[in-house]
């Protein structure tokens, strides 16, 4: 590598530098904003301020008939729950004062409530399970994306199943029902995630593509929306593989001979996994040109030892995986022949 | 291709049966009065059976289908079949009080079953004090047969109508299926899983030998089994999970080729193959643990800890028998007294065994500091190393006669070991900051350290005759430095803009191509103006370089760029709008640039012996993507949806391909093309249990616009086509209610 990295002197200033800033930040910030209680999800309800569900029902009727759907609201039939703050008053704390004084602001609301504020008191119960232990570092929380803005934790989706596409898969609605429906989401996947990330619909409608509007596959098949350790909040899969190996198991290997890149660079470094108008979702629509970008005859450029012998680059020999057709890895041939 | 005739007929004759079933059922159904009350309120729904409630549908019926152009194509895009088709079902049935007997809630739905290429079916049980159960099955009809991708039959015999030369029609099945034992209880949940896969079906492959290239024919033939077990617990402030899996591989892929193959060359003097039969039976495993670790200390502390171990092997026996004529020298490794014409390869066998293990550890700790109701601080910190330790033997027996005379067998041994060693780290510090209600900020410094080492002896086993190979030592190290920034702002209360950047050099520069210096930039906005109207933008731009230097040839001081620069650009806008409850609008465009810039060095062999060409590699993208879909209810019982849908790339316009030739070094690539879809249909409510439904799609590909000449990349014939696919069908609903 040519590339010079930053001087330790630099890096070290950098490293001061940016949690003085930080401190600072904090240092100057103002905390004197009048708080909420903390939610009461799973406190024992030994307190007489919390009046039940069947309260809440006496003005809140549609909002209880909704929820009375949900998972959440089976937790007072689970004996462990027992004895434990359930239901509305679980997210919304207790309901006594607000009953009787009939005064909107003695309930916890979330109208107005930031989206890290509200996913704070989802985190409560939800935080400790492994698919959501890095939600307080993934993108969404960063970009104050939080749970409410995808879930809905007492509604079910309504309206009618009206006429939709032939091939793409429709969102969930009251006579159709689908697992949106079980997870909460306000809206089925794929529509949900593509109202953000609008620009991935034009790669799933390209000539080839992972079949994701299709249904066949889901968004959260590949990505955990709740944050992650990997990049692009990217899953794995047995382990520490790629999320590409669940499914595309032949190319898992271990080979004798790895094209290294297919482990250390991820799959990414040659396909766009969205969908492309080249053939195996590749990056180039030549496989010769996505080769020679890195295989030039100049050594110790990128890939080690890429070049091999002089090739003939006559007309049948320009598509490089015509011999070198084993190219995620092979167990006879250092070259990927065979 | 399909009788489209007969097609079309069936079509028309199920499309009769459909109207006539339909108005039967009507006649026998009461008819509500349309009220205007039964339009504007959705429909209620749910049959209440005993302790639960019903809601379920089933759509049934038949596509047709009629293909002009290019039929290899449009089966290798879409592969959508003319026949009975299962179009979607939903099945969901729930407890009325929550509480049921064996089940709370019964989820099923399906879709794409019959004449789909693919299918789905999901499924969720859940009797929420004792167990959840969730499963996926997917299966997919891959279908590949093309002209543009390693296919340089095109090249020698281009009036060749089907030469797809990696072409394949298999199935893939997928599976996921887990149980969650007390999937409720906050003290202890066990958790079983288990995901097949498997991957069935002929392929072609292709093999060089003896100076061409030959299409073999291979019966693909893989499965895995993959079994989990774990559990979540709480101990005391924290949350632990663990899981414990075991995949299990096996690969059977047969090759046959029992007559006469000429190969890519068929001239008379040329190596053709007889008979061939390749087995490569591989076994393999992956067993891997995984624990995880998470708790918040006084609200203020988040913690999460992430270890994973990863065993995975592989065994294999490879056995290859051929007969063969007019081979000759170029079979790598045979004595030049063998030469043609004439040489008869009376049987020659490759024997190769082996086994590989690659033993993975990666461990993350990631710390969140919640200092306040305004500033949060995270280190994230992640090491990974791993080493794949492979070694095979290699055993070759050829006899083979020359005339009339039997020549010596020759018996080629070797073997050859390769370890590759591989260790990551990387940490990332970050900071938000709320500046009020609306308005935060974020920063962030990223490190990264990634070292590599490759280790290969013994012989080169990708020559026939097995020649030792000096012991090859390589090994890199290097260190990178990335900066984070971000700000989002809620502009108003309805608007909200997303903007982030990171500029720096990235942990994946092991390939030329990969990121090294990049900067990203994303620019997103979402304005939500009420329920029914919402309007999405963004703007996403990459540009990534990898600057690289070379000495130049002869030279050890004059260093020459050998760079590589990948830009792009991404606009992209939608639109949501219900305007009433009797007409909806999704529309959308986006526009996506490309341009990838690298320096190449390439051999331009015939003709030229040992020339080296210097040159640049070109690829451009010019994508633009606009879609519409709308969705009217113009009378209570008639619903209609329309949709359109294109992708153009236009390429770099004019130059649009070049090829490696002598000279010039150009190498221009970009794939002008346009893919588009229509699609309409129209719903009939008959009754509260009948919709009648009539569609008809429509889908169009088009890539006249590659010039084709010189270029053996792609076809000399467009691969072009249009494609009809009327059909109709029958949704029937249980538990809909007026």
């Amino acid at each position: 590598m040519s590339k010079q990295p930053l001087r330790k002197s630099q890096v070290l200033l950098l490293s001061l530098l940016l949690p003085l800033t930080l401190t600072l930040a904090w240092s100057f910030s103002a905390t004197t904003a009048a708080k909420d209680p903390p939610p009461p999800t799973g406190a024992v309800a030994q307190d007489g301020q919390y009046v039940g569900s069947e309260a809440c029902k006496e003005c809140h009727e549609d909002q209880f008939k909704e929820f009375s759907h949900t998972s959440h609201a089976r937790l007072t039939t689970i004996s462990s729950w027992n004895g434990k703050v359930t239901g509305c008053e679980s997210c919304h704390g207790p309901g006594k004062a607000h009953i009787e004084e009939a005064d909107p602001k003695k309930i916890i609301s979330f109208k107005h409530k930031s989206a890290k504020e509200s996913s704070e008191t989802c985190l409560t119960c939800h935080a400790g399970k492994e698919e959501h232990n890095n939600f307080r570092r993934g993108e969404h929380w960063r970009n104050n994306v939080g749970c409410t803005d995808c879930h809905s934790s007492h509604s079910s989706q309504g309206g009618r199943n009206l006429a939709t596409s032939n091939t793409f898969i429709s969102p969930a609605n009251a006579e159709k029902p689908d697992f949106s429906t079980v997870s909460l989401l306000k809206v089925s996947e794929p529509q949900l995630c593509l109202g953000c990330h609008s620009e991935t619909k034009a790669q799933f409608t390209k000539p080839f593509h992972h079949k994701v509007l299709e249904g066949a596959m889901r968004c959260t098949d590949c990505h955990n929306a709740h944050g992650g350790f990997e990049l692009k909040q990217a899953r794995l899969a047995t382990g520490a593989d790629s999320a590409c190996m669940k499914c595309h198991t032949d190319k898992q290997g271990p080979f004798v001979y790895e094209h290294a890149p297919v482990k250390t660079e991820g799959c990414a470094s040659c396909h766009t996994p969205h969908g492309s108008s080249n053939p195996r979702l590749l990056r180039t629509s030549s496989v010769a040109q996505l080769c020679l970008e890195c295989h030039s005859q100049d050594h110790g450029v990128g890939a080690l030892e890429p070049a091999g012998p002089a090739h003939n680059l006559a007309a049948q020999y320009r598509d490089c995986t015509a011999c070198h057709l084993k190219v995620h890895g092979s167990y006879s041939s250092p070259v990927f022949m065979r | 291709m399909m009788n489209m005739t007969y097609a079309w007929r069936v079509v028309s004759g199920l499309a009769l049966i459909c109207a006539l079933s339909s108005a039967m059922i009507q006649a026998q159904t009461p008819t509500p009065s349309p009220s205007p009350a039964a339009t504007s309120t959705p429909a209620q729904t749910s049959n209440d059976e005993g302790d639960y409630s019903i809601v379920s549908s089933i759509e049934l019926g038949y596509r047709g289908l009629r293909v002009d152009g290019d039929i290899n194509k449009y089966q290798s895009d879409l592969n959508y079949k003319a026949g009975p088709r299962v179009f979607d079902t939903s099945f969901l049935l729930r407890a009325r009080n929550g509480n049921g007997g064996a089940v709370d809630q019964l989820l099923i739905t399906t879709t794409g079953w019959g004449a789909d290429p693919q299918g789905s079916v999901r499924f969720s049980a859940e009797k929420s004090e004792w167990y959840r159960f969730g499963g996926h099955y997917r299966r997919f009809k891959f279908f590949r047969f093309l002209n543009n991708i390693a296919n340089p039959n095109y090249a020698t015999r281009p009036t060749d109508p089907v030469t797809g030369q990696h072409g394949m029609d298999t199935r893939n099945d997928v599976g996921d299926f887990d149980l969650t034992l007390l999937p409720k209880n906050e003290k202890l949940k066990i958790n079983f899983g288990y995901s097949p896969t498997r991957i069935n079906g002929p392929a072609y492959t292709t093999w060089h030998f003896g100076g061409d290239d030959f299409l073999l024919l291979s019966r693909l033939k893989s499965r895995s089994h993959d079994f989990r077990v774990g559990a979540d617990w709480k101990l005391g402030p924290i949350d632990f999970s663990f899981l414990q899996g075991f995949r299990r591989f096996k690969d059977d892929t047969t090759i046959d080729n029992d007559g006469l193959n000429l190969g890519v060359n068929p001239a008379a003097n040329n190596a053709s193959l007889l008979t061939f039969h390749r087995e490569e039976p591989i076994r393999g495993s992956v067993n891997y643990s995984r624990l995880s670790a998470h708790t918040l200390i006084a609200k203020k502390l988040d913690i999460t800890g992430r270890i994973i171990y990863s065993n995975a092997t592989t065994d294999f026996t490879w056995i290859e028998n051929l007969s063969a004529t007019n081979f000759n020298t170029r079979i790598s490794g045979i004595p030049a007294a063998y030469n043609p014409p004439g040489t008869v390869l009376t049987s020659g066998q490759f024997r190769f065994v082996g086994d590989t293990k690659r033993p993975n550890t990666l461990a993350d700790l990631g710390v969140t500091y919640l200092a306040n109701d305004k500033l949060r601080i995270s280190n994230t910190f992640k090491v990974e190393t791993f080493q794949i330790n492979g070694g095979a033997l290699y055993n070759g027996i050829f006899n083979i006669t020359r005339g009339t005379t039997v020549l010596a067998p020759l018996r080629p041994t070797g073997y050859s070991h390769e370890v590759t060693k591989y260790r990551k780290i990387q940490n990332t510090f970050e900071g938000d900051y709320d500046i009020n209600d609306r308005y935060s900020i974020r920063l962030g410094y990223r490190y990264g350290s990634r070292f590599i080492q490759r280790f290969l002896s013994g012989h080169n086993l990708a020559n026939n005759g097995a020649p030792a190979i000096a012991p090859v030592f390589e090994e890199e190290e290097n260190h990178t430095n990335a900066f984070i920034g971000g700000v989002t702002a809620q502009v108003r209360p309805q608007w909200t803009l997303y903007f982030s950047m990171e500029k720096g050099t990235a942990d994946n520069v092991f390939t030329r191509t990969g990121n090294y210096d990049y900067t990203n930039v994303r620019l997103r906005s979402r304005y939500i103006v009420n329920r029914d109207l919402r309007f999405t933008l963004a703007f996403l731009s990459r540009d990534n370089a990898n600057p690289s230097e070379v000495s130049e040839s002869g030279s050890l001081i004059s260093l020459e760029d050998f760079g590589v620069t990948v830009k792009s650009r991404a606009f992209t806008s939608s639109v949501d709008w219900t305007a009433s409850s009797k007409f909806g609008l999704n529309a959308g465009y986006t526009y996506n640039w490309q341009n990838s810039h690298a320096i190449i060095e390439y051999a331009f062999g015939p003709g030229v012996p040992n020339s080296s060409i210097r040159g640049h590699s070109l690829f451009f993208v010019r994508n633009n993507f606009f879609f519409i879909d709308t969705t009217s209810n113009p009378f209570p019982r008639v619903s209609f949806f329309t949709s359109y849908r294109i992708n153009k790339d236009t390429g770099q316009g004019d130059n649009r391909i070049s090829v490696p030739r002598v000279g010039t070094g150009l190498l221009v690539q970009s794939y002008p093309n346009n893919f588009q879809s229509a699609e309409g249909r129209l719903a009939i409510k008959i009754n509260r249990r009948l919709d009648w439904n009539l569609g008809y799609q429509y889908y169009s590909y088009n890539e006249s616009g590659l010039r084709r000449v010189e270029s053996p990349f792609v076809s000399i014939r467009p691969q072009n086509y249009h494609a009809h696919l009327p059909y109709t069908s029958l949704r029937f609903y249980f538990g809909r209610k007026e």
